[in-house]
């Protein structure tokens, strides 16, 4: 039984990799209209092309404050990374899901228990997780309009687990990091097809509406760094408590 | 000097510096440092790239921070190296899990430990 199981996952692994050597061979040598990557094209034809030429300071350009300039972030660097460059990004949440889960696995697998702190710790965990929790829920909400964004609000939100475990107490499960991260990495991709059903391309930031500068603007932007946040926060906690035995719930988890 | 000679300056001794602890060092978790001191390095050097001199934050804080779109620095490099700090992070947090790993194995951090063959056949 556990052969045919093996032989069934390597006959998908060649079909699926024989797909994926499909699609690449299409896609380059396809006559379609648009870029062909076999061909010597112009670089006028390139996408990259209708972003070097964007004139801002154009009279009749549509980009100014306040307006809806292209639906994108008033944190360029924010832009950049959730709107033109999401595929990298969101390719980058995988990488880290991968290590993150790679560590659990070389991991030797000899955990102790969560000690008992000291009581002034104790006392002041929920003072300290309140605003840790704050500041890393303002970044992830303001990750488009200020420096921030959803990874180091992640980080900072996993910290304060971090600091939980170090005054002995464990305030959240192994299986519900398990479930928040499957959700939001589960979302994450649901939105990018969503965006391919509704306007015809992958990750295609497909809400309007909202100002430049205001909290509910930048369409999917918030929406994508809330879904990071959460997946990244929950990650690195796993990597915390990767060390400790986690009660009854990590057994069947 | 200028201020981009500086960046270069700082980033470049910073990836020396991680160098030599990976060529000179025996200890696992030292060689670890060193190669986030080399991140580190590599990744100023990339921000570097993109400086502007008296570059504005490439953040739309006004209508005429608009006007001033031309002085902000690039802000392409600066999401490249957030990709490449999280990369860091996952690789760092991987490979110290190997380390103590390696530890259990052997009973040390040195990378001598390794080098002999019956360390690992007498186990």
């Amino acid at each position: 039984m556990k052969n045919d199981k093996t032989l069934l996952m390597n006959i998908l692994a060649i079909v699926f990799l024989a797909l994926l050597a499909y699609f690449i061979y299409a896609v380059a040598t396809s006559s379609d209209v648009g870029i062909n990557l076999m061909d010597d094209n112009v670089v006028e034809n390139r996408v990259a092309d209708r972003y070097l030429n964007k004139n801002v300071l154009d009279e009749n350009s549509q980009y100014e404050w306040g307006g809806k300039a292209e639906d994108s972030a008033a944190n360029i660097v924010t832009a950049v990374l959730a709107d033109y460059r999401l595929f990298d990004t969101s390719l980058e949440v995988i990488v880290l899901f991968v290590t993150v889960m790679g560590f659990g696995l070389v991991l030797p697998d000899e955990r102790r228990k969560i000690k008992e702190s000291t009581q002034l710790l104790f006392n002041w965990l929920p003072i300290l997780m309140t605003f840790m929790l704050l500041v890393g829920g303002y970044m992830f909400i303001n990750g488009h309009l200020s420096p921030g964004g959803g990874f180091p609000a992640g980080a900072i939100i996993s910290t304060a687990i971090l600091v939980g475990i170090l005054a002995g107490k464990q305030t959240v499960s192994h299986h519900t990091l398990k479930i928040v991260e499957a959700v939001a990495g589960i979302s994450i991709f649901s939105l990018a097809t969503l965006g391919f059903i509704l306007k015809g391309s992958f990750f295609i930031n497909f809400l309007e509406g909202g100002n430049i500068g205001d909290v509910f603007s930048a369409g999917l932007i918030p929406i994508l760094y809330t879904l990071v946040a959460f997946k990244v926060s929950a990650e690195l906690s796993g990597v915390y408590l990767e060390f400790y035995k986690g009660g009854e719930e990590h057994d069947h988890a | 000097m200028t201020m981009l000679n500086i960046f270069l300056l700082s980033s470049t001794s910073l990836i020396f510096i991680g160098l030599y602890g990976v060529l000179t060092r025996k200890n696992i978790v030292k060689i670890l440092l060193s190669l986030n001191i080399i991140e580190t390095g590599i990744n100023l050097l990339l921000v570097a790239f993109g400086y502007v001199e008296n570059g504005e934050v490439p953040i739309l804080t006004s209508s005429e921070s608009l006007k001033n779109i031309v002085n902000m620095v690039d802000p392409v490099p600066q999401a490249l190296v957030l990709t490449s700090i999280v990369i860091g992070l996952g690789t760092t947090a991987f490979a110290l899990g190997l380390t103590i790993r390696y530890y259990k194995t052997h009973g040390t951090l040195s990378i001598d430990a390794s080098d002999e063959e019956e360390v690992m056949l007498n186990e």
